[in-house]
């Protein structure tokens, strides 16, 4: 699943551990995420977006998950 | 202490750093207990093997693998209670501990590992149960009734988790 976060982090002048520390979960998590590795929980993704101030949609892009 | 981790934090979340802190304390009694259990297993293999396998062609060999493996369980135990001390006094270290473990990330590596032992574990057993039904029946019973228990336990736990969830 590909994600907003490298540029989210960016923008907000975040590094990957500083991220991490704010969600509660590990920096290694943060990485996985970003290079499309893992997928967030719904409570993570819901973690990070908040943090950004963003919707969940706004932050990860489900165009390439199947339905059903 | 994986073990002791699965079961004293799969079923409760702590929440709090402070709820962390006691979920720790908690794991220290059956560390110690591992450690007596360790312990014991020593004075078998140095006590009671050699008197009542005495006459036997591997009395060495099972009083030195009793006594290598009751070691190796007591030294792991007490290790890891010093480990779980060590967090309780420094409070960085209970943080990053907490962190490791609620990692979702970490957690689903874990249930993926768990889940990969499982299913090699029961495709060596089968195999093996397969291949000592031709070689030695008395090898081929006790792994035949390991088998079953293996997949009765699961069933079990299965069982439990759903009721659970």
């Amino acid at each position: 699943m590909k994600t907003r976060i490298p540029e989210l982090r960016k923008q907000h002048k975040l590094s990957q551990q500083e991220l991490a520390e704010a969600v509660g979960v590990t920096r290694q998590t943060i990485t996985s995420l970003e290079v499309g590795k893992y997928t967030a929980s719904l409570v993570l993704a819901y973690k990070i977006a908040r943090y950004f101030g963003l919707t969940i949609e706004e932050v990860f892009d489900f165009s390439d998950v199947e339905e059903g | 202490m994986m073990l002791i981790k699965m079961m004293t934090s799969s079923f409760a979340k702590p929440a709090s750093l402070e709820e962390y802190r006691e979920t720790v304390k908690r794991r220290r009694a059956p560390l110690l207990a591992g450690a007596a259990a360790g312990a014991l297993i020593v004075v078998l293999g140095l006590a009671a093997v050699p008197v009542v396998c005495a006459g036997m062609e591997q009395v060495y060999f099972l009083s030195g693998l009793l006594t290598g493996m009751g070691s190796a369980i007591a030294a792991v135990s007490l290790l890891a209670v010093v480990k779980l001390n060590r967090q309780l006094r420094d409070e960085q270290a209970l943080k990053n501990a907490r962190l490791e473990e609620l990692d979702e990330r970490n957690q689903a590596i874990q249930k993926t590992a768990c889940t990969a032992t499982l299913v090699a574990a029961m495709v060596a057993l089968i195999a093996a149960v397969v291949v000592f039904a031709f070689v030695d029946m008395a090898v081929f019973r006790v792994l035949y009734i390991c088998m079953l228990g293996l997949m009765l336990l699961y069933v079990v736990v299965l069982l439990v988790c759903r009721r659970m969830m």
